[in-house]
């Protein structure tokens, strides 16, 4: 059963009205939006508009002080947007650094089915998290943990933006993602070796999110899948 | 106790910037009203509350940190209390968490922690689970795939 969206910022209405629109809701696939623009390259990368960015900033600024968790490397850029629009505290979970310099920003190449995910966190107290595309590179095993301890960290109704690829073909080198500003992003991409890259299906991204809601998926011109997905407010939680 | 005072520093600025050289090392709390770099090793505390504290490319510093403002070149493990601002410029590196309203980190730093950037006014993070609320309009009731 399909509802309306209660925001229209973005519009898909074309894409519902069209062949093409039917035949994503039948078979649960989707095609870029027609007014995606064409990605920007320059020499410091790829920019392209976000779709899903926008969603999750604005359900940040809904809440008070939010506590966010960046899964990826520190990117200055980054933390200064959030702090300039937020005002917010960034924990920043590098799964794939191990801390140590000379291992920054390199993705592990082995089989991340054995990835400790653990958070130090406390049950219930983050607001939203940034996965950008750390699921691509886990295994079904190591992806089912990250999201239980999502699960367990968000606080019922805290928001997480995740991103997914749509590319068969290997992509060299691993992929930093800057917020330029509240609807673009710039991908930086970066040679090193990197472990295989994992093709979730949109079934799948449900699946392992079953502890989760997944409220939106944007596919988007350049072979990315954005998702938005919430953790679901229980009887009980609002005290 | 008083850090050494580099003439050049002196000499380079209005100001007077105090330095701590790159053959010292300093165990225990180091206090000051002025502006210091450090490209030696500090272990400890170092308090400079209006002032400003600059961590060279040589400097190792192991110590909780209350400065106006701080810029990381260097390697800090260690918490930072910034009342105006925190910079990590490339190459430098930060183990601990940050509490600053502005902070700054180059392409090529390293850094580790959280980042509290929250505004005066705002009740602090990580306190009691405020009362739940819904996503903010991006919710529908059924998960949908679109465009």
């Amino acid at each position: 059963m399909w509802r309306s969206r209660k925001d229209t910022s973005v519009s898909d209405s074309g894409n519902q009205r069209s062949l093409t629109g039917w035949v994503a809701r039948l078979t649960g696939l989707a095609w870029p939006a027609r007014d995606e623009p064409d990605p920007e390259s320059s020499p410091d990368g790829v920019v392209h508009r976000s779709r899903a960015l926008p969603h999750f900033l604005k359900a940040m600024r809904h809440r008070a002080a939010p506590v966010l968790v960046d899964l990826g490397p520190a990117i200055g850029e980054n933390v200064t947007l959030l702090g300039d629009q937020l005002g917010c505290k960034v924990h920043i979970e590098h799964l794939f650094g191990d801390g140590t310099r000379s291992n920054l920003d390199r993705r592990a190449s082995e089989n991340c089915a054995d990835l400790p995910i653990a958070f130090a966190y406390p049950a219930n107290s983050i607001d939203g998290v940034l996965c950008w595309d750390v699921l691509d590179y886990l295994s079904p095993a190591a992806a089912g943990r990250l999201v239980a301890e999502l699960s367990r960290v968000l606080k019922p109704g805290g928001v997480g933006m995740a991103i997914f690829t749509t590319n068969h073909a290997p992509e060299p080198g691993y992929r930093k993602y800057v917020i330029v500003d509240v609807q673009h992003l710039r991908q930086r991409d970066y040679p090193a070796a990197t472990g295989p890259r994992r093709l979730w299906t949109s079934r799948d991204v449900h699946l392992m999110m079953s502890k989760l809601e997944v409220d939106e998926s944007y596919l988007l011109k350049h072979r990315q899948r954005e998702t938005l997905f919430h953790k679901p407010i229980r009887a009980g939680d609002r005290g | 106790m008083a850090p050494e005072v580099s003439p050049a520093g002196r000499a380079s600025g209005e100001r007077g910037v105090a330095l701590i050289g790159r053959s010292v090392v300093i165990n225990g709390e180091l206090n000051g009203s002025e502006d210091l770099t450090i490209e030696g090793h500090v272990d400890g505390k170092v308090e400079l509350r209006d002032h400003t504290l600059t961590i060279g490319v040589d400097g190792r510093v192991k110590a909780h940190v209350f400065a106006k403002s701080v810029i990381v070149l260097g390697e800090l493990v260690g918490n930072i209390n910034a009342s105006e601002r925190v910079e990590l410029r490339e190459n430098g590196s930060v183990d601990g968490d940050v509490v600053a309203p502005r902070v700054a980190i180059a392409e090529g730093a390293h850094f580790r922690g959280s980042i509290d950037m929250q505004r005066k006014g705002q009740p602090a993070a990580g306190g009691a689970v405020p009362e739940a609320r819904g996503p903010v309009a991006l919710v529908s009731a059924e998960p949908r795939v679109g465009v």
